[in-house]
């Protein structure tokens, strides 16, 4: 089995880097590299595009093209997250809390290079998991059902503790209404409608995108224009910018033991299907913020391991993701889901037949995951001087341009005009809860998090009550049952060990 | 002594939206309201007591963290995001009349030359530059086709049937 996998391996690489075919993966990479800067195009869109275009192909090129878009993106959303305060996709919500005030600070390229250096090892780390699980994938997935999957959800939630930098009971309530937001719509089990006021956009329920760009994009561009700030930076020219890339890129080796854990974290929450980028990318910062201890005090304000954190979970799950989609045919997320669609136009059928007659073709995958993730992060560290200058455009100028962009983009998920109104109400709240110190993050968690609990744990409920699960004798369940209680309880215990260490 | 702050406003938004969700949720189904109420019951409970403090007059450093006014003294701060909410409403109901890329490039076009005082060349620039990115990338290459608005939809429409 291992030297078929050696020999599938290399032929995927051989392919991969073969003239002409080196060319797709690169020109992917540079695609999705370029559009991850408006505001709304994520790489999932431009997968969805890609479908049609590859219709005529042969399979090499699609799967080549595809493990580039699917890894090429990921990185990208945390550059405007850092720069602009502007996640480019959700799970870099996690990176804009301690990166953009690092960009503020004119550490701009600090975090860049951190960034950058955390997804390319981070990624590493999830490919490398993905090839040592491939003999083992059935057993490693059927770990996880409903109750494990909620316990997941919570764990998630558990990072709105870690994200609230202000008032506690605002940080609760904020992620309470975004809970109560993400129900607007069908019941996920019985499809009752809920909170719809009879209107028929509501009825798939609130989108996130729009959302999103609102409470993000424009919130940001009202505070920028309000706040009669000349630059994001304050700066004028670049050289008043300071924050070095060795010392972005040493800070991953300093804390090469966070790194490593919230890889695993990114890799484990990759590996379950449907449970989403933002989960890994919240639970990695919340533990930063854990196990940082009393040391965790700059965290909100600009530490460098809030950057590193999400930024390797989030890069691991790519090769995490994979694992159920070529074993089963279960999509691990949006972009896993498009791919799968792309595969079988192609002939290709996940499963026995992928991982044993067309082995080298996963590869191929693979390699061009790894490929687009090096890419991105080499040509990140290797620009991050000049896209740090992004901070010194005068902000006036950035404004319109930036809400007409993000309106668009809002529109360009779904065609539909509502989502631009939307994005603008969303906008204006979003302003207003940065103004008066609520915090937009937890409900960004809960909005996220918010169908996936709820989904789970009616699910779990209903095969308890039907004696189909013992949560007891589920070892995964008692695990992350342990890990939420310990993640709840730590903060305070230690906290109180302080005080009585000052008393 | 009770005080009323801007920050208040938001409270109350909040506060109305769980209720609401509170009293709708009494008209679902056993299974579709359960998590709904078990949420909003103590959303509800905490944005109460959120509420309340809002109105103390002295109320927390938390609470009063960023209601400290940005250059140009509260007044001017007031000024510029009214003018800026009352700009997007304009804003939609253009994009709902123009459609999208009309709207947004003369929005580009009046930011920059009114509200930010560039000069006309530059502006008109930057209006060009959006035009271009909107109907280039979204519309041309991502065959996305943005919204054409009512009156511009139905103009558009009306020179097709023309045509035909």
């Amino acid at each position: 089995m291992l030297e078929g996998l050696g020999t599938a391996a290399w032929q995927g690489l051989a392919y991969t880097i073969s003239w002409p075919y080196i060319l797709y993966p690169l020109g992917g990479t540079l695609l999705v590299m370029t559009f991850s800067f408006l505001p709304g195009i994520r790489a999932v869109t431009l997968t969805a595009l890609a479908i049609p275009l590859t219709f005529g192909w042969e399979p090499l090129p699609v799967l080549l093209l595809f493990g580039a878009l699917i890894g090429g993106g990921t990185f990208m959303g945390s550059v405007t997250a850092i720069l602009l305060n502007i996640p480019g996709n959700p799970p870099n919500a996690a990176t804009l809390i301690d990166g953009h005030p690092m960009a503020r600070q004119g550490h701009a390229k600090t975090a860049l290079a951190c960034a950058a250096v955390s997804s390319a090892l981070g990624s590493t780390f999830g490919i490398a998991v993905l090839i040592l699980l491939l003999p083992v994938m059935r057993e490693a997935i059927l770990l996880f059902g409903p109750p494990e999957i909620l316990m997941l959800a919570i764990l998630g939630f558990t990072a709105v503790t870690a994200v609230n930098r202000g008032s506690a009971i605002k940080g609760f309530s904020v992620a309470g209404i975004g809970l109560l937001l993400s129900f607007i719509g069908r019941d996920p089990r019985t499809a009752e409608l809920r909170y719809t006021f009879g209107s028929l956009y509501l009825w798939d329920g609130l989108n996130m995108v729009p959302l999103f760009l609102g409470l993000f994009s424009v919130a940001e561009m009202i505070d920028l224009a309000v706040s009669g700030r000349t630059s994001i930076s304050e700066q004028r020219e670049g050289r008043e910018l300071s924050g070095s890339i060795v010392e972005g890129a040493q800070a991953v080796f300093r804390n090469f033991g966070l790194f490593l854990r919230c890889s695993v974290l990114g890799t484990v929450v990759g590996i379950i299907p449907g449970v989403g980028a933002s989960v890994a990318s919240f639970v990695a910062y919340g533990h930063a913020v854990q196990s940082a201890g009393s040391g965790g005090q700059n965290f909100g304000r600009g530490d460098i391991r809030g950057v590193l954190a999400p930024e390797a979970a989030n890069d691991a799950k790519d090769g995490g993701s994979l694992v159920p989609t070529l074993a089963f045919g279960i999509p691990g997320n949006e972009a896993t889901a498009l791919l799968l669609v792309a595969l079988s136009l192609h002939g290709l059928s996940p499963g026995k037949e992928l991982m044993g007659q067309h082995l080298s073709m996963v590869f191929v995958l693979i390699w061009a995951l790894f490929l687009s993730n090096w890419l991105t992060s080499i040509l990140g560290v290797s620009t991050a001087g000049l896209l740090a200058r992004i901070t010194l455009i005068p902000v006036q100028r950035m404004v319109p341009v930036m809400v007409s962009l993000a309106l668009v983009g809002a529109f360009a998920f779904r065609g539909r005009p509502a989502d631009v109104a939307v994005t603008l109400l969303f906008g204006v709240t979003g302003y207003y809860m940065k103004k008066h110190s609520w915090p937009r993050v937890p409900m960004v968690i809960a909005l996220v998090l918010g169908g996936l609990f709820e989904i789970n744990l009616q699910l779990t409920v209903q095969l308890q009550k039907m004696g189909r699960i013992e949560l007891w004798s589920r070892p995964v369940t008692v695990i992350l049952m342990v890990v939420i209680v310990l993640v709840i309880s730590l903060p305070a215990l230690r906290g109180a060990k302080a005080r009585r260490a000052e008393a | 002594m009770i005080r009323l702050r801007e920050g208040t406003a938001l409270t109350a938004l909040f506060l109305c939206f769980a209720t609401v969700v509170l009293v709708m949720s009494a008209d679902l189904g056993g299974i579709a309201r359960r998590t709904p109420l078990a949420v909003a019951v103590p959303t509800l409970a905490l944005l109460l007591y959120q509420f309340c403090r809002d109105l103390l007059p002295a109320g927390t450093a938390d609470d009063r963290a960023g209601e400290t006014a940005p250059a140009g003294g509260e007044r001017e701060v007031s000024r510029r995001e009214w003018r800026i909410i009352a700009g997007f409403a304009v804003l939609l109901a253009a994009i709902h009349l123009f459609g999208l890329s009309v709207a947004l490039t003369i929005y580009v076009l009046y930011y920059m030359s009114v509200e930010t005082g560039e000069g006309w060349r530059f502006s008109m620039s930057a209006a060009a530059v959006v035009w271009v990115v909107l109907h280039g990338v979204f519309d041309s290459l991502m065959k996305l086709n943005l919204y054409d608005g009512m009156l511009l939809g139905w103009v558009i429409e009306t020179l097709r049937r023309g045509g035909a």
